[in-house]
């Protein structure tokens, strides 16, 4: 404790030699563990280290790309071997993406399998009140909360082979003893069915027995929608991949650059 | 908390017992992040800690990067 050097704050007794303001960020072409000195940089060395060649020099893009993975985590932090999109992060960053005067648009990316209520329904509400063109594109699957996600955009895309399982919210693992319990989650599951329906071609009478279908899922009650299916039903807007969720985007900015001021929505 | 997901609530909560990470808060170039130790002179970014969005943009602030730390 006597060293002069000993950082103020929260640093462990071990490093005293390490101050916060020593802080350097990592070169990200270099692996953190091997502590031998590598060349960096060149996208030879890249393939050396890492088996991996570094991506194409690309113009700057207009376009932000946002990516929703895995689980949305709520407010309980999930053990490690969940692959999580974080709220706390997304929510800052929609905000940055609306400020930045160089972002255009925004492309969502899902393939979610869900996860917390409330997390879910903040993402969705700040995508829905974005005033930049914003279209979403589910690959793989866009399930249970991430149904809410994927119509918050101003235009949306399924893949072809992509699902969306619509099912009833339920406190998992936990007997319904009391009326109370019941009419709370019949609450929560409101939220999700109005914005839903209220953001998509779906109407609430189709949303609830899509919901509410039996005979579909082995463990439970609900409807998996496949590809084309959750157009008909009028979830998405429309079946494609990249190259559609893309023009439909550029055609989306092109005519808010037509109209300046006025959101669209 | 509800979770609304088809996933069963026992394997996303598996292993939620031991799951005890240690995370410190350190300042990189001005920004206060959250990050957890990987070995003796690296950690890598839980979260920031930032009233600034654009530092949510900011590829080197991103959960999950590498920051090392600078011996003297």
């Amino acid at each position: 404790m006597n060293n002069p050097s000993y950082p103020p704050f929260g640093l462990i007794p071990s490093w005293p030699w390490t101050t916060p303001d020593k802080l350097q960020r990592q070169e990200q072409t270099q692996p953190p563990a091997n502590p031998a000195p590598q060349p960096t940089g060149t996208p030879a060395s890249n393939l050396q280290e890492l088996g991996q060649l570094a991506p194409p020099e690309q113009p700057d893009s207009h376009i932000h790309c946002m990516t929703i993975v895995g689980q949305i985590e709520g407010h309980l932090v999930l053990p490690p071997q969940n692959k999580t999109t974080k709220y706390e992060h997304v929510i800052p960053q929609l905000v940055a993406i609306e400020q930045n005067p160089k972002i255009l648009g925004l492309l969502i990316i899902l393939n979610t399998v869900g996860g917390d209520v409330e997390a879910g329904l903040a993402l969705a509400e700040m995508i829905v009140s974005m005033s930049k063109p914003t279209v979403s594109l589910i690959l793989g699957g866009g399930h249970s909360i991430g149904v809410p996600i994927a119509v918050s955009a101003d235009y949306s895309f399924i893949a072809t082979t992509a699902t969306m399982t619509v099912h009833p919210i339920r406190l998992n693992g936990l007997v319904i003893g009391v009326p109370q319990t019941y009419e709370y989650l019949d609450k929560m599951q409101d939220r999700v069915v109005r914005f839903v329906t209220k953001h998509s071609r779906v109407s609430e009478a189709k949303f609830r027995e899509l919901m509410f279908r039996t005979g579909e899922l082995a463990r439970d009650i609900g409807t998996v929608l496949v590809g084309k299916e959750a157009v008909d039903v009028g979830l998405v807007d429309a079946e494609g991949g990249v190259e559609e969720a893309l023009k439909r985007l550029n055609e989306l900015v092109a005519e808010q650059r037509t109209q300046p001021g006025g959101p669209i929505q | 908390m509800i979770l609304y997901t088809p996933i069963p609530l026992e394997l996303i909560l598996a292993g939620s017992e031991d799951f005890r990470p240690t995370y410190e808060e350190v300042d990189i170039r001005g920004c206060k992040v959250l990050v957890e130790r990987t070995d003796a002179s690296h950690a890598s970014i839980v979260r920031i800690l930032s009233t600034n969005p654009a530092d949510f943009l900011d590829p080197t602030l991103f959960p999950g990067a590498v920051v090392t730390f600078q011996v003297k």
